[in-house]
């Protein structure tokens, strides 16, 4: 599917056709993005949807000719999911313990089942939901969005110390969550 | 295996990069619930709403009816007595000298006219009336009684009369222009006699009050928001009373409106217990919608115009639909359903603008702009986001079946 300038500027005069065209695009690669900050698909379309009303809003104040729209929506995107998740701090460290046990069995469940035929980018993916959350917001804007630990600090209101501190936790849970993975899985499968 | 950073790192890259997520319908639906609405559809109405009351006001305030019909009845009085007096020139010289001082009279007549178009419409028309039967009454008192001037005086009352058919009254007039009157418009009997007796079968007034029927067709704005069709087709027939003088009257009527409608479903989820429980799973899609509707309006009329400004209290009667239930995931009814109207709100009311013209004698094209004010699906029973007040345009053909 190709966006072009014409499309977008329909988007802006509130054409539905080409909003719901556009919204089809970006889905495809933002709500990957989205998934790896939310534990399920409801949070994280609801992410996508606050996200693509910014996006519409914005596309008046942007030259559309101009601008590399795929990083502009995923910037958008990125900030929005960081917005909520500052949002929502204090619930999710209130709320987080209650759910994290029955959350871990069934990820647990889903991953051994994903590992039975391969190490699924999905179930690969839902590793970050069963390491605290900060971990995996800086982890993803480190390893995977490409922000540095100066921009994840003034994004997560944390010391850069804090940031790296984070990012180092992430990848030691990780790992030891790879190698558990890797050690269910048949022998067969593991050459 | 040993997992450096760097492995880590690039697995959840890759990862990240290869997820792929189906897109669904639905997804777009909900989003779409968030999006501000479209301006463009409500635009337009509003734009053929003002533009039909303008059109109303225009007419009635830059085409000043009372001037235009007074010049009328004073070039119909100069031209019918023209016609008169050109033969009369051709039979006598006694009758070419009487015809002179009718010409002089009717010359006075005009300019008496002139000054009345100041006064009523009604003070005018029989200033104008007077003046010509006087003038013409002075005739007969300044000459011999001849035969050929009794015959010219009724030639002139009877001009009168064919004067008065032509003339269309205002209803105000109507009633002013009597039969008492008429002792005025002549001074000798037999011109009395005939006068009286013409104006007695002159049937002046206008019908105002009118049985007819309708049939119409149009697009309703869809009940509910979606992106794939906002417009449902509708047809509809009716009857109705309508008091149409000159200027303002009123409509009351009644319509059956049938809306074809194919995007509305309303789904139950529902769960009995006996020896185990039953989960059922009902869905109601609503194939055309039966609404009964009691339109009555203000109406407007000008010439072959009618502008209205009404509301209609609506009742939806009755529906066809789809109903399929499912019993624990398993399919049990399939069926189409006459008279159902789950999840669908009875009552409405549309305020409306109309425009009418009359094509025919007893034939009316109109247009008509409705919008609903009241919701008509239940939105505790549906899930998604309904349309806050639904537009609706119609076109109608009335056949007009009695006046009286």
């Amino acid at each position: 599917m190709h966006i072009n300038s014409d499309i977008l500027k329909a988007c802006a005069s509130n054409d539905r056709k080409a909003q719901k065209q556009l919204y089809e695009y970006c889905f495809k690669f933002l709500m990957p993005l989205c998934l790896r900050y939310h534990n399920n698909d409801e949070d994280a379309r609801s992410s996508l949807n606050i996200a693509f009303l910014k996006i519409i809003k914005g596309i008046d104040s942007i030259d559309v000719e101009a601008v590399n729209f795929n990083a502009w929506v995923k910037k958008i995107t990125t900030n929005t999911l960081i917005d909520e998740y500052r949002k929502s701090k204090i619930h999710l460290t209130h709320y987080q313990g209650k759910e994290t046990e029955r959350e871990l069995d069934f990820y647990a469940e889903v991953i051994q089942n994903d590992a039975e035929s391969d190490f699924g980018c999905a179930a690969i993916m839902k590793l970050l939901s069963q390491i605290p959350t900060v971990s995996a917001h800086v982890f993803n804007l480190y390893v995977i969005d490409g922000y540095s630990h100066r921009e994840i600090g003034e994004k997560l209101k944390i010391s850069e110390g804090t940031s790296k501190w984070h990012l180092s936790t992430a990848r030691k849970l990780l790992r030891e969550k790879l190698e558990k993975m890797n050690a269910s899985l048949p022998q067969e499968m593991v050459i | 295996m040993n997992w450096t950073e760097e492995d880590i790192d690039q697995l959840f890259r890759d990862s990240a990069n290869q997820l792929n997520i189906p897109f669904q319908e639905s997804y777009w639906t909900e989003m779409e619930a968030l999006l501000p609405e479209t301006k463009t559809k409500k635009g337009l109405g509003w734009i053929f709403g003002g533009t039909v009351v303008c059109l109303a006001l225009i007419s009635t305030f830059f085409f000043p009816e009372n001037i235009v019909k007074l010049e009328n009845i004073t070039t119909k009085v100069a031209n019918n007595q023209t016609k008169f007096i050109t033969p009369t020139n051709s039979v006598s010289p006694i009758q070419a000298v009487e015809a002179k001082t009718v010409e002089a009279k009717i010359i006075h007549a005009e300019n008496i006219t002139l000054k009345a178009e100041k006064s009523t419409k009604a003070q005018s028309r029989n200033q104008i009336i007077d003046n010509n039967i006087l003038a013409n009454s002075e005739i007969s008192v300044s000459s011999n009684e001849t035969f050929v001037q009794h015959e010219n005086l009724n030639l002139v009352a009877q001009n009168q009369i064919d004067l008065a058919n032509q003339i269309e009254l205002p209803e105000e007039i109507e009633e002013q222009f009597s039969i008492e009157r008429l002792p005025l418009l002549s001074s000798t009997n037999q011109v009395t006699s005939l006068a009286t007796s013409n104006f007695k079968s002159l049937n002046l007034k206008r019908k105002s009050n009118t049985l007819f029927v309708q049939i119409g067709a149009g697009l309703t704005e869809s009940f509910i928001q979606t992106s794939e069709r906002n417009w449902m087709p509708t047809l509809n027939i009716g009857a109705g009373y309508q008091y149409s003088p000159k200027g303002f009257g009123f409509t009351a009527g009644i319509n059956l409106n049938t809306t074809f409608s194919d995007n509305l479903e309303i789904n139950r989820k529902s769960k009995v217990y006996n020896f185990g429980s039953t989960n059922y799973e009902q869905n109601f899609k609503y194939k055309q919608i039966y609404t009964l509707e009691l339109p009555v309006s203000v109406d407007f009329r000008k010439d072959k115009q009618t502008f209205s400004l009404g509301i209609s209290p609506t009742f939806i009667a009755s529906s066809l639909m789809r109903f399929s239930q499912s019993e624990n995931g398993n399919l049990s009814h399939d069926e189409f359903y006459i008279g159902q109207k789950v999840g669908l709100n009875h009552f409405g009311l549309k305020p409306s603008v109309g425009y009418q013209l009359e094509l025919a004698k007893g034939w009316n094209l109109g247009i008509q702009l409705q919008t609903q004010l009241m919701k008509q699906v239940d939105d505790s029973q549906f899930i998604g986001k309904l349309r806050d007040n639904p537009l609706s345009g119609q076109i109608t053909i009335r056949k007009m079946i009695t006046k009286f």
